[in-house]
Parts: C-alpha cells; sequence; structure tokens
C-alpha cells in the first residue's frame, strides 16, 4: 500500500523514547536518580500500557491513574513492604479476568 | 540421533568430564553454572520453542526450586535428594498454577504476566522473613551426599552434566513424540488444533509445567553450589538471560539452549578484563550476535561441512558421503586443509611419544609414527610422491610423464626419493627434544597441506581428468585462508623465528615444486599435490631438526 515500513518502525520507537524521556525529565526532581532505577519504571510503564488495553489511548491514562492510586492505598493500609507483591498479583489478576486490558476490544483472531 | 551425532555428543561428555576433574574451584563453578542455565533454556524451549508462549519471569521458578531444597534442607533437616524431587514437584505446581492466568493471554499480555509473577516471588521471597530469611537469604545449604560421604563441588559439577543430558534426551524424545508434535500444532494454530481434537489449555498447561520444573531442578542444584540464596540471587535481569539463552541457540533445536548458555555464561568470564566495562561489552556483543546468529550459524555449518569433506578426502577416517564421492563443495574444503593436517601431524606426535614412552628408540619410533601416519592418510601424499619421482625421472616428454605417473607400478626414480623423504623425516623426528615432536610435526603437517590450494588456486591443470582437476579450483580467498590458519598455527606453536623459518622453507619448497612441475608437465595434477605437501612437510621437519636439536 505504499507505506515504509521500516520508517514507521523507526518513527514509533523514536515517539516512544521521547515520550519516556519527557517522563524522565519529569521524574528527575522527585527520586534519587541511579543507573539501575528504570527497570522498576519501565516494568510499571509496561504493566500500566498492558493493562490499558494496547492501542487505547485514553485507557492507558486511566490504567495509569488506577496504577497509581492503588500503589498508594496498598502501601497506605498494608505497609511499604507488601506495595510491590500485591500490585504485581493484581496486574495478574486484571489479565486473568480480563486479558485484553482493562480497556481494550478484544482482537481478532486471525486463524 | 545419527550415529555422528551420538559420538559427538560422547567426546563433549567426555571434554566436559576431563574439565571437572581437573579444573580449580572457580572453573567447576562456571562449568555447573552452564550447565544449569543450559538446563533451565531446555525447560524454556518447550515453552517458547515447542509451544510458542513466551515467558519473562522463569527466574521465579529457579528462585522457587533454590528455596525449596535450601528451606527444606537448613529448617526442615531433609537431605538433598529428596529435596530436589520436592522442588522438582513444587516447581511443577507454581508452573501450572501460573498456567491459569497465563492461558488466557497472549503475546505482551503474556510477558506481562510473567513479569509480575516473577515480581511477586521476588519479593514474596524477600518478605517473607519466618521461612526465606527475608533479604539476609539462607546460608549453609548442605550438598548432596552419596553413602553418606558429601560429594563436593566436583560431585555436583558432575550432577549437572548428568542432568543436562538427562534434560536434552527428555527434549529430544518430547520433541519427536505425539506431545511434541500438539505442542507445535498449537502453537502454530490455536483454531485448526481444536479442530483435530486437541486441547489447547491442557497442552499449553503441559508445557509451562515441563518447563517449570526444568527451571525448578536446575535452582535447587543451585542452591547447595552457591551455598548462599537471598532474593538478590534472583534478578528481573536473570529472566532475561535464560530467555536470550534459548533465542541465541535458537529455538526448537536440542543443542540449541545448551550452545546459548554457553555464549551467555562465558561472554561475560571472557572479558572479565575489561572491568566495569564488561556488562556494556557483552550487551553490544549480544546485539551483534543476535542480528548477525544466522549469518554466524551459517559460517559455521559450512566450516563443519569442510572439515568433514577435507577429512574424507585427506585420511582414511570413515566420513559420510553425504553429497557423493566429488562434491561441488571439494574446491572451497581445500581452505580447511591445514586443521586436517594439524590433527594428523597431533596423531602422529602421539604415537611418537607413546612409543618412546614404552622405552622403544628414538629413530624406530620415529619411524613406526611415520607408518602410523601413513596408515591414517593411505599413504596418499607418499604415493604423489612416488608417481612424481618416476615421472620426471623417466619421462623423455611431457605425455610420456603424464602416463608414468599414472603407471602403478613403482620406478626407481620414485623408490630412490620415496626413501630419501622417508628416512630424511623420521631421522629429523628421532633428532627432536621431547617437547618439540607434538608442536613440530602439527606445524609441518599443517604448512604442508596449506600448500595444496594455494597451487590449486594459482597453477594450471597439466591434465584433463584426476583427482586434483576434479577436486576443483578453489578461490584465491579459499588459499589465502588455508595459508592464514596454517602460519596462525606454526605462531601458536613455535617461537616467532622458527614459525617464520618454517613458513619460509614451506614458500621455497612450494615454489620449487611448483616450478619443476611447470617445466616438466606444464602444470599440476593430484600427485604434484601430494609430491609437494611431502617436501613442504620434510623442509619443515628437517629445518625444525637443525634449530632444535
Amino acid at each position: 500500500m505504499g507505506i515504509r515500513v521500516e520508517r514507521v518502525i523507526e518513527a514509533a520507537f523514536a515517539l516512544s523514547g521521547l515520550l519516556a524521556g519527557v517522563a524522565g525529565i519529569l521524574v528527575a526532581p522527585l527520586f534519587t536518580i541511579s543507573s539501575t532505577m528504570g527497570t522498576l519504571f519501565g516494568i510499571k510503564a509496561f504493566a500500566v500500557a498492558i493493562l490499558g488495553g494496547i492501542e487505547s489511548a485514553w485507557g492507558v491514562v486511566l490504567a495509569g491513574l488506577i496504577y497509581g492510586i492503588a500503589e498508594a492505598l496498598i502501601t497506605a493500609l498494608l505497609g511499604s513492604t507488601y506495595t510491590q507483591i500485591v500490585t504485581f498479583a493484581l496486574v495478574i489478576l486484571a489479565l486473568a479476568l480480563r486479558p485484553n486490558g482493562l480497556f481494550g476490544r478484544a482482537q481478532l483472531r486471525k486463524v | 540421533m545419527t550415529a555422528l551425532k551420538a559420538a559427538a555428543a560422547a567426546i563433549a561428555i567426555a571434554v566436559v568430564c576431563f574439565l571437572i576433574a581437573r579444573g580449580n574451584n572457580y572453573q567447576v563453578f562456571i562449568i555447573v553454572t552452564v550447565g544449569l542455565t543450559a538446563i533451565v533454556g531446555i525447560g524454556l524451549n518447550v515453552l517458547l520453542g515447542l509451544n510458542g508462549q513466551i515467558s519473562l519471569g522463569h527466574v521465579a521458578f529457579y528462585a522457587i526450586g533454590a528455596y525449596t531444597v535450601g528451606i527444606l534442607t537448613t529448617n526442615y533437616d531433609w537431605s538433598f535428594w529428596p529435596a530436589l524431587i520436592a522442588s522438582g514437584i513444587v516447581t511443577g505446581l507454581a508452573g501450572m498454577l501460573l498456567a491459569i492466568p497465563a492461558l488466557k493471554v497472549r503475546g505482551p499480555y503474556l510477558a506481562m504476566v510473567t513479569i509480575a509473577f516473577g515480581f511477586v516471588v521476588e519479593q514474596g521471597a524477600a518478605e517473607w522473613q519466618g521461612l526465606t530469611g527475608g533479604w539476609n537469604g539462607l546460608s549453609g545449604i548442605p550438598g548432596p551426599s552419596v553413602f553418606g560421604t558429601e560429594i563436593g563441588e566436583r560431585g555436583i559439577a558432575y550432577l549437572t552434566l548428568a542432568l543436562v543430558v538427562v534434560a536434552a534426551a527428555a527434549f529430544a524424545w518430547l520433541s519427536r513424540s505425539v506431545w511434541g508434535h500438539a505442542m507445535r500444532a498449537v502453537r502454530d494454530s490455536e483454531s485448526a488444533s481444536i479442530s483435530i481434537g486437541l486441547d489447547p489449555t491442557l497442552v499449553r498447561t503441559a508445557a509451562f509445567g515441563i518447563s517449570a520444573v526444568a527451571a525448578g531442578v536446575a535452582g535447587g542444584v543451585y542452591a547447595p553450589i552457591s551455598n548462599f540464596i537471598s532474593p538478590e540471587s534472583f534478578p528481573f535481569f536473570q529472566s532475561i538471560l535464560f530467555l536470550l539463552v534459548v533465542m541465541l541457540g535458537g529455538a526448537d533445536r536440542v543443542i540449541g539452549p545448551i550452545v546459548g548458555a554457553l555464549v551467555v555464561v562465558l561472554l561475560p568470564e571472557l572479558l572479565a578484563t575489561l572491568g566495569q566495562y564488561r556488562l556494556l561489552f557483552v550487551g553490544l556483543l549480544m546485539l551483534a550476535v543476535l542480528r548477525l546468529a544466522r549469518r554466524i550459524v551459517a559460517i559455521a555449518g559450512d566450516w563443519i561441512d569442510d572439515l568433514r569433506l577435507a577429512t574424507g578426502l585427506l585420511t582414511r577416517v570413515p566420513m559420510p558421503h553425504l553429497d557423493g564421492v566429488m562434491p561441488a563443495g571439494l574446491a572451497r574444503a581445500q581452505r580447511a586443509f591445514p586443521l586436517v593436517g594439524a590433527i594428523i601431524g597431533l596423531v602422529v606426535g602421539l604415537a611418537d611419544l607413546s612409543l618412546l614412552g614404552i622405552g622403544i628408540p628414538p629413530l624406530v619410533a620415529a619411524t613406526l609414527a611415520l607408518g602410523a601416519g601413513a596408515a591414517l592418510t593411505g599413504a596418499l601424499h607418499e604415493d604423489g610422491l612416488a608417481d612424481v619421482g618416476d615421472g620426471f625421472g623417466g619421462g623423455r616428454d611431457r605425455a610420456t610423464k603424464l602416463l608414468i605417473m599414472r603407471d602403478s607400478r613403482l620406478g626407481t626414480y620414485g623408490m630412490i626419493v620415496l626413501l630419501v623423504g622417508f628416512v630424511a623425516r623420521a631421522s629429523a623426528l628421532a633428532s627432536l627434544p621431547l617437547a618439540t615432536i607434538i608442536p613440530a610435526l602439527v606445524v609441518a603437517h599443517a604448512l604442508g597441506r596449506a600448500v595444496i590450494p594455494v597451487l590449486a588456486a594459482n597453477m594450471p591443470f597439466a591434465r584433463d581428468d584426476g583427482l586434483g582437476k576434479s577436486a576443483g579450483r578453489p578461490e584465491a580467498a579459499s588459499a589465502i585462508t588455508a595459508i592464514i590458519i596454517a602460519a596462525v598455527i606454526a605462531l601458536l606453536c613455535l617461537s616467532g623465528k622458527e614459525a617464520l623459518l618454517a613458513l619460509a622453507v614451506t614458500v621455497a619448497g612450494a615454489a620449487a615444486m611448483a616450478l619443476l612441475a611447470w617445466r616438466q608437465i606444464g602444470g599440476v595434477t593430484g600427485d604434484v599435490f601430494g609430491a609437494t605437501e611431502q617436501v613442504a612437510e620434510t623442509a619443515v621437519l628437517i629445518m625444525l631438526a637443525a634449530r632444535l636439536s
């Protein structure tokens, strides 16, 4: 159809890098920065993207909000030791109940 | 499994046993790490390779296995063996448990579920202090015992080797069994697999369970060898490495995860001199390897083909002739001649040393060792030397010379040349000091074989048929590769000066033979190749005998 596949992939990577960079700028004043801090952020971001449902921009924003509030609530109610265990367990549970994310639509299966 | 593969596996196992027996503690630990990583990789290959499901949380099963053994042996005084079996059972159950949410999701959603599982297990191990010791971890995990004696690090290494063999064999069996085909069917098309009566849920759960058991058992062995486990022993990064192990070696292949584990574990160790930049380099190399994996495998495959062809041509060692007696690849295979030559030289050298070792006098031992070498090669090159002697010495014109060279009878000229060559080599070998026998023979045979592709690439052929011609004309690149390999072998085996001199006498001998052949019969034949090999080999041995004895 005349779409330059490689250019589109490049652009997608560049755009996602740009947005991650913006988020990094915003995070910098809030936390102590170290070279190993990225993994957990990356995983949480991935979790939010998946929970929101791929291809659903507003879903991801909402999922990010829900994830943040859930994390804060768990920390407040159960103590910080259980934050990650419970939030990640909730991620598994959420995906088990809604395999396409909280706001995603079922994808067409190609046979 | 073909006989060739079985033989290769037996040799590999023997080499690893040797390394375990001779290695120091650090080396044994590295061997165990490679083995355990390979076991996890083989298990993951069931999930990823056969069943097409991804797991970015496999370190969790490894951790569960390690903690099961650690907790049962330290807190409950179990001995290692039942604890290891328990770790397999516990992780198998955990795998099937994870399968419940995992079965509903695909692709990136499945990746997320497994990542989350990995984090839950890691954090769980850290927070459940009563059972796991929390961040302080568990230490003093007792090693396995056999008949009341602890088998120690080396024993664990042998156990790991045995487990790798069992895991690889089990994978090979599974891959060909009904279950293996069912897993591939579900991977390739779920709907189609349902339509032929398969239950994708059951098949996927089995794949999860099997891969979890492999990871758990590996973790169970890891606990005593590291003697200390804590949540930090099982970082998320490790899950990515496990995945890399499968991807590097090639999914759905028995040998794949073993090769992958070798690369993933050994590469960082080999680069230890780079210090803090090590991981950076490892990362870059991994990217390069993933990009070039197909080409690397193809190149390695070509070299194995070439070695097989070259060995089949140059020796009497039985080799499968997959593409007929005179395959098209024979021209390129000549680049592997120096490698085969080095191995022949090594065999002759070992024969000589063993004969000397049982008290046989040097000249006798050298003569017998050369005889053994001739038996190994079928006296291929000696035959060429004798024919060239007869032809060049006796024939009046080019046609007669070529006719004499093809005559199977041995004449006086050939006899004399053969005798001079053989006695010169035997006496040179007999006069060499013990320590230089193997290097000298390896270099002489490697250099001697390297001249063949050079002549074949550059000289006109004197006849239109025969072995030399039908092997085909190698490209210049193959000839250059052969020279480089031979030169590297010479530099590795000898001191710089001797190596350069060896190269020089080889070049001189080959040039003299090429000139002679050109003037006598206007080009080269297979016999001329053999004769040139003999001249170069003899010249190198004489030079080394003159300088070293």
